[in-house]
């Protein structure tokens, strides 16, 4: 196998244009099924990823891929770098990333994006904000809801 | 679906930019007009995001908004839970003034943390139409809590009542054949073995018993002078002898195939009960005590939860990870159980 056959380039909506190993995007199952269908030839086009996200999907890709028995990071250092990789994303970067990784359909990168969600909202405030989900209990509900709750905050 | 007549509370607060089909709870909710567009998450994925948050933080997450509220105990949620390998041990309290009232572990929000604290507290579950039996027996297996007989108005009872600890809603189980007041029970192989200590005998409910049970685990029942039944072998037998009977009261647990029972109240100052829970293969210990505020007489629960680690097939070590008092309450609150379902 030549060297460029190895190689796949990938186009994002802004048509930024990514080479990048096959081993690499491969891990994507929507990739996968478009190398394995039709003639798309080397260059695959991805309509609904913006470049910035594609960067760091392949950053991601790149550091779980493992290519030609070279994947000998040890699963503790896989975790410590996911976990830095998400910490400092904002909020649009992490939903795009979400949107991303369902749309590539890869799986682990959706489980750790979820999660990153999830570990970001843990107080009521945090979701009013951070998921845009409205307060629709009427005012009495609340008050409700709040002298119900009291008793377990009462000490 | 509501109706144009009904309050603001109830008119579906949702507004997505794309919307994939729907789940009826999600689609309540709406989505804030921002400055700087943010990507909506199609309900789906939301949910997934949702299901990996902790049921520590339900309690918290309750009060978010009303569809929120809907969509904690819909049955979408938690398959998207289970599917997604993200079920865990929750600690279910049960405390009995006139009524049984049931309680979960929950974990304060930040905000709210203060030094030296664990920030854990019981959160009282709300749970309509409890049914009136006083039980002596509760068991829990996955997602389910059985009761089992107790009394009704003084009589015995052959009720199995079921929390499911999904939704918090009582139902039903099969009755058992004869009234059992004050039976014990243990669950071996996913199966409920019920005691009964009038007939002395061990009867499985539930479903049939298997023919071989592959394990030789001993499981252990709250019986007088401290007996065990072996399922393999089918047999009773008086297991750890003399020194075992002294110490082996109402507070015990098994774990992982051990038995840890509580012995002299050195460490519990002015308790009033002890219980000992498997708390996902860690110990949970509840104990109550006694206390006067304002001029009232009140009960701190409290709670530690200790790691086990078995170092030698002789020698397990516990660390505790926590321990807090959790909740107070009245002095006529008794403390009646503490067990661990899997939701």
């Amino acid at each position: 196998m030549s060297k460029s056959e190895k190689k796949i380039v990938l186009k994002s909506l802004d048509n930024e244009a990514f080479e990048v190993e096959k081993a690499v995007a491969l891990q994507s199952q929507t990739i996968w099924v478009m190398c394995e269908d039709k003639c798309v030839g080397n260059e695959i086009p991805l309509e609904n990823v913006t470049g910035q996200i594609l960067a760091k999907v392949i950053d991601y890709c790149k550091k779980h891929a493992v290519v030609d028995g070279d994947g000998d990071e040890s699963s503790e250092e896989l975790k410590n770098w996911d976990t830095e990789f998400t910490k400092n994303m904002d909020q649009s970067t992490l939903f795009n990333m979400i949107l991303a990784a369902n749309y590539l359909n890869i799986k682990s990168l959706l489980n750790l994006t979820c999660q990153a969600v999830a570990d970001k909202t843990k107080t009521i405030d945090e979701f009013h904000t951070f998921l845009n989900i409205e307060n629709n209990f009427t005012p009495e509900e609340e008050a409700q809801i709040c002298q119900e709750n009291l008793w377990a905050f009462d000490d | 679906m509501s109706s144009p007549s009904r309050s603001s509370g109830e008119e579906p607060l949702t507004k997505k930019t794309k919307r994939t089909t729907p789940s009826p709870e999600l689609s309540h909710t709406r989505r804030r007009r921002q400055s700087s567009p943010i990507p909506s998450l199609p309900n789906d994925l939301l949910l997934s995001c949702f299901a990996r948050i902790s049921r520590l933080y339900y309690p918290t997450l309750s009060l978010v908004s009303k569809s929120f509220r809907c969509l904690l105990s819909s049955p979408e949620f938690h398959q998207t839970r289970s599917l997604s390998g993200r079920t865990e041990s929750c600690l279910y309290v049960c405390l009995l003034d006139s009524n049984p009232r049931w309680f979960t572990l929950f974990q304060k929000p930040k905000r709210n943390k203060e030094k030296n604290s664990s920030g854990k507290l019981l959160a009282p579950i709300p749970i309509p139409k409890s049914p009136e039996v006083q039980w002596q027996c509760v068991v829990s297996i996955g997602s389910n809590i059985y009761a089992i007989g107790g009394q009704v108005r003084g009589f015995p009872s052959s009720d199995i009542w079921v929390l499911d600890c999904h939704c918090h809603a009582w139902r039903k189980a099969p009755s058992m054949r004869v009234e059992r007041d004050s039976p014990a029970a243990n669950v071996f192989d996913g199966k409920i073995y019920i005691f009964d200590p009038k007939t002395q005998t061990w009867e499985p409910v539930m479903c049939p018993l298997a023919d071989k049970c592959i394990s030789s685990i001993c499981r252990s029942a709250v019986i007088e002078g401290g007996v065990a039944y072996k399922p393999k072998e089918d047999k009773w037998e008086v297991i750890g002898g003399v020194s075992l009977v002294l110490g082996w009261d109402h507070y015990y647990c098994v774990i992982d195939n051990v038995l840890y029972c509580l012995r002299g109240r050195l460490e519990f100052p002015s308790y009033g009960c002890v219980k000992l829970a498997d708390y996902g293969g860690k110990l949970a210990v509840l104990w109550t005590q006694f206390f006067r505020s304002g001029g009232c007489n009140k009960k701190r629960i409290w709670c530690a939860v200790i790691v086990l680690e078995r170092r030698s097939s002789e020698e397990i070590w516990g660390t505790v990870e926590w321990h807090d008092h959790v909740l107070t309450v009245p002095n006529s609150y008794r403390l009646e159980f503490g067990l661990a379902a899997t939701v």
